[in-house]
């Protein structure tokens, strides 16, 4: 196998272009937006979009969860030798969650939610392997969506219910990008969606 | 008539001037560009809620567009056409001076056009030109804290925000309708974004705030000395405050651009003798040569249609 | 004449050679040297990596020699540039305590364990004119560096019997030159120890200070406070545990907005009135505890000015007791480092529960006006063009006045043919 410290891109371009995509993906909710495919012919331990948006977000000042679909050591390593990032144990202590496959959501009201007087000290929830090709019939409204748009990919059992909680608790409250294909889409906590 | 900016080709290239040597490209380091990155998420996903940032000093003076610079360093990369403007202009000494740090910085592609631009960085104004959805505008805010004037402490105006406590607000401009007749603000007119926090539109003047409603285009604003950070996404409701019976407005002119004949800019005066003898000019100079273009062009073409500088 | 309000680029380009052109003066007249201003101008570099924060002798006086000694903008330029740098490691705390002293006085104790070392200082010069600096005064440094030293030891240990001056250990163990002869100076408590151990001290700060030995080795620790040049300050800011934030700030601070607000408090608006424990002045070593290595390592040394100051506590909460103010500033800065320490001192009124009376008390004020990078910015730029809001303010006024004259002449018609001679108003609208 190859060892998980390889890659030598050009971080500072990889990172710009990813960002960008994340902005305009938070911006334009629901609107997949794509990444740069820069890590996407790499052999990673781990997604290769999560990869770039955790080298994009994540440094020694983050507090980061993995999800247990991330659980190998490979995965760890080389997100701590690319990134810095700090692991801590418990999701509810982590400015970001990182999962590798959707069905390994963690419970949206045990994450970060900010408090009241600082509700951007909330955690970003990351999640990989987002099917983008189902459009389940849900519709999305809120600030960046023109009248309305559809959801572009099918939500884990119990999502929308948590996910209501998670917009009635505005201005606080967990935002999340969903990634897979080589896209990302955002769903930040001003986001409705109704069915 | 000539202006100075006409002198740069449009999206001038200065791939030959590598970035600065012994700095990072965009001059922030990484893990700076990361923080501000991270700040911006959080300020799109709460619109317009002021979001603090650890700041960091740039080779610019605080209060000259530090805030601006930062977050502009953070978004830019080659691809990106960068338009800076100061008052509307292109060619105001600040602008001038930013223009010139990226290129210096990064080597981008700079425009004087709005339609151009994949990214501009404004003092003041906002462009006549709508702006599209793939556009970017970044302010440069000094002090982006709306209810500042009404109450000193940081501390008291995050808690009035935290707890949707905006009745200072409407008391001031209660105040100024029963002392003026109107809500006399003439820029920095604060608006309420998404129906929830009270935001500064920084000091642009109140004619430019209904752009800012429903814009395609996403807005960032950067307060450097201030460490804040705060967003409108595209699409979204701001609204200038104001009473029933006595609704926000916007300024008007008399006279049309002395440059262009346009009625429907913002419009700067200059003073030309001592008897005090005034001249109107549009304040966005790339929408005024525009105008002028085809008011021009018009002419030239002989087609004498009604009145054309009416555009 | 459109243009000729607006600055291009070429306008900006002459005046920044015109600048430079001033920078330089007449060209007869020799360039300074870097080494002659960090040799002969230190105040002013000791006060720019101070303010700058980075210690560099060398590129502050590169920095002031670029602002043609405008010291804020010297500190602005270093300031800026400090901010590009990586950040290998954060060093432990310097132990003052094993300094390399050059200068230690105590206000409070004729004599005390140590001594007390003169040292360079303006204080009991009488400030007239030397006339002697005018021309190139010869220099001949050794011999008289050795005197002064052997003197001021003098001073320091008056009971002992006079050293030879002429031995070099004795200009050693004072001066400077000797860097290569470790081992550590020996450990030299504060003057405040003999009051901690009567139990005088206020217990809050034995406490934290305990605290503080005790986790220094704790590298992790030292990493959870938080690093005002990368985390934005959180208010009020006023708890005990801000105290390390609120002097992070204070020792970047604008040294005249210190000094003012130290005197504020010593005039009466807030009520410190300080005496002062101790102030040091010399050599500290500075180390850090690399990753793969488990001790620490020495990376070279500071010079450090240290000042604590002592204060009776006039609040209600605790017992009678004095208080400390803490300072501590780059080089060689006695007025910052006391002012410094007196500010510290004043900003902790609210953990104290004393009364606040004067600006000095509160961090809000203290803490957001003091940065002079942030503050002469603001203030300067207002010079920036501003026709836009400017041409906002006089459509709304002029809209105001014509309004008010409306109304005035309405109420004069409705008022009888009282005839209005004041309608000044509206001749303007």
């Amino acid at each position: 196998m190859q060892t998980p410290h390889s890659w030598t891109g050009d971080t500072v371009s990889l990172c710009q272009h990813c960002f960008r995509a994340l902005l305009q993906a938070l911006a334009r909710p629901c609107q997949p937006q794509e990444l740069p495919g820069e890590l996407a012919k790499e052999s990673l331990p781990l997604p290769w979009e999560l990869a770039s948006i955790a080298l994009t977000l994540c440094d020694q000042s983050s507090a980061v969860y993995l999800g247990s679909g991330l659980g190998s050591d490979d995965a760890h390593a080389w997100l701590r030798f690319y990134t810095g990032m700090n692991l801590v144990q418990s999701p509810c202590e982590a400015d970001f969650v990182l999962v590798g496959t959707p069905c390994d959501l963690p419970l949206l009201a045990s994450l970060k939610q900010g408090t009241a007087t600082y509700p951007d000290r909330s955690a970003t929830l990351v999640v990989a392997g987002t099917d983008f090709s189902a459009q389940p019939g849900i519709l999305a409204s809120g600030p960046g969506i023109r009248n309305t748009v559809p959801l572009p990919f099918r939500p884990a059992d119990g999502f929308l219910a948590q996910w209501r909680d998670n917009h009635d608790r505005f201005p606080m409250g967990v935002d999340v990008f969903f990634c897979g294909r080589g896209q990302v889409a955002g769903l930040p906590r001003t986001t409705l969606l109704s069915a | 008539m000539k202006l100075q900016q006409d002198l740069h080709t449009p999206g001038e290239h200065a791939d030959q001037e590598a970035p600065l040597a012994g700095y990072n490209f965009a001059y922030l380091d990484e893990s700076s560009k990361r923080m501000i990155r991270r700040g911006l998420l959080k300020a799109v996903a709460i619109p317009g809620y002021q979001v603090p940032f650890a700041g960091r000093e740039m080779p610019m003076p605080c209060g000259w567009g530090t805030g601006g610079i930062q977050v502009t360093a953070s978004l830019i990369g080659k691809e990106d056409v960068l338009k800076v403007i100061d008052q509307g202009s292109d060619d105001t000494t600040n602008a001038v001076s930013i223009r010139s740090f990226f290129k210096r910085t990064t080597g981008v592609a700079t425009t004087t056009h709005t339609k151009e631009a994949t990214l501009t960085q404004t003092r003041h104004r906002i462009p006549e030109e709508p702006l599209r959805e793939d556009q970017l505008l970044v302010y440069q805010a000094p002090l982006p804290e709306p209810l500042r004037w009404l109450e000193p402490s940081e501390q008291e105006t995050r808690v009035l925000h935290a707890l949707e406590e905006y009745g200072i607000m409407n008391v001031k401009i209660y105040e100024n309708i029963m002392r003026h007749g109107t809500i006399a603000m003439s820029f920095d007119y604060p608006v309420r974004v998404a129906g929830r926090y009270i935001t500064s539109p920084s000091p642009i003047p109140r004619f430019d705030n209904p752009k800012m409603n429903q814009c395609p285009a996403l807005q960032l604003f950067g307060a450097g000395r201030e460490k804040r950070l705060y967003a409108i996404p595209p699409y979204t409701e701001v609204k200038s405050l104001d009473f029933e019976d006595y609704p926000f407005t916007v300024q008007h002119w008399d006279e049309p651009c002395a440059i262009c004949g346009s009625r429907t800019s913002y419009l700067d005066e200059v003073v030309l003798d001592d008897e005090g003898t005034r001249m109107f000019v549009c304040s966005d100079s790339d929408a005024c040569q525009a105008t002028l273009a085809k008011k021009l062009a018009r002419e030239a073409a002989g087609k004498d249609t009604s009145e054309a500088s009416d555009e | 004449m459109y243009v000729a309000v607006k600055g291009g680029e070429k306008a900006i380009a002459a005046a920044h050679r015109l600048l430079r052109q001033e920078r330089r003066g007449p060209c007869d007249i020799p360039e300074l040297g870097l080494d002659q201003i960090a040799h002969q101008l230190k105040f002013a570099v000791d006060r720019v990596m101070a303010e700058a924060s980075l210690y560099c002798p060398n590129l502050a006086a590169l920095a002031i020699k670029q602002a043609a000694g405008d010291l804020q903008e010297a500190i602005f330029l270093l300031r800026a540039y400090r901010t590009t740098l990586p950040r290998f490691a954060a060093s432990l705390p310097l132990e003052t305590d094993c300094m390399r002293q050059s200068r230690r006085i105590s206000a409070t104790w004729k004599d005390l364990p140590g001594g007390q070392i003169l040292g360079s200082t303006f204080d009991y010069t009488h400030r007239l004119l030397d006339r002697s600096l005018e021309g190139n005064a010869s220099c001949d440094p050794a011999p008289c560096a050795v005197q002064e030293t052997a003197d001021n030891k003098a001073f320091a240990c008056a009971a002992e019997s006079q050293e030879s001056p002429e031995t070099p250990e004795s200009a050693g163990s004072a001066g400077f030159r000797d860097t290569g002869s470790f081992p550590h100076p020996p450990r030299l408590p504060r003057a405040s120890h003999a009051l901690e151990q009567e139990g005088l001290l206020e217990r809050s700060w034995s406490a934290y200070e305990q605290e503080r030995q005790g986790r220094m080795e704790d590298a992790q620790t030292l990493a959870a406070i938080a690093d005002i040049t990368r985390d934005p300050l959180e208010l009020p800011c006023d708890r005990p545990e801000d105290r390390p934030l609120r002097l992070q700030m204070l020792a970047r601070a604008d040294e005249g907005f210190l000094l003012g607000m130290a005197y504020s408090t010593q005039r009466g608006f807030g009520a410190v009135h300080p005496f002062t424990s101790e102030l040091r002045r010399g050599l500290v070593e500075c180390s850090i505890v690399p990753e793969e290595l488990d001790f620490p390592l020495v990376i070279g040394e500071l010079e450090v000015t240290e000042c604590v100051t002592i204060s009776r506590y006039t609040g209600t909460a605790l017992d009678p007791c004095l208080t400390q103010g803490y300072g501590l500033v780059f080089g060689n800065n006695e007025r910052k480092a006391l002012s410094m320490s007196i500010a510290d001192r004043a900003l902790r009124a609210r953990e104290m529960e004393e009364e606040e009376t004067g600006p000095a008390q509160n961090p809000e004020f203290v803490l957001l006006h003091g940065d002079n990078v942030d503050a002469s910015g603001f203030v300067q730029h207002i010079k920036l063009p501003h026709y836009v809001d400017f041409q906002a303010e006089l459509s709304l006024i002029r809209e105001l006045r014509k309004a008010r004259a409306n109304k005035a002449q309405d109420g004069a018609k409705d008022g009888a043919a009282k005839e209005g001679t004041e309608t000044s108003g509206g001749a303007q609208a």
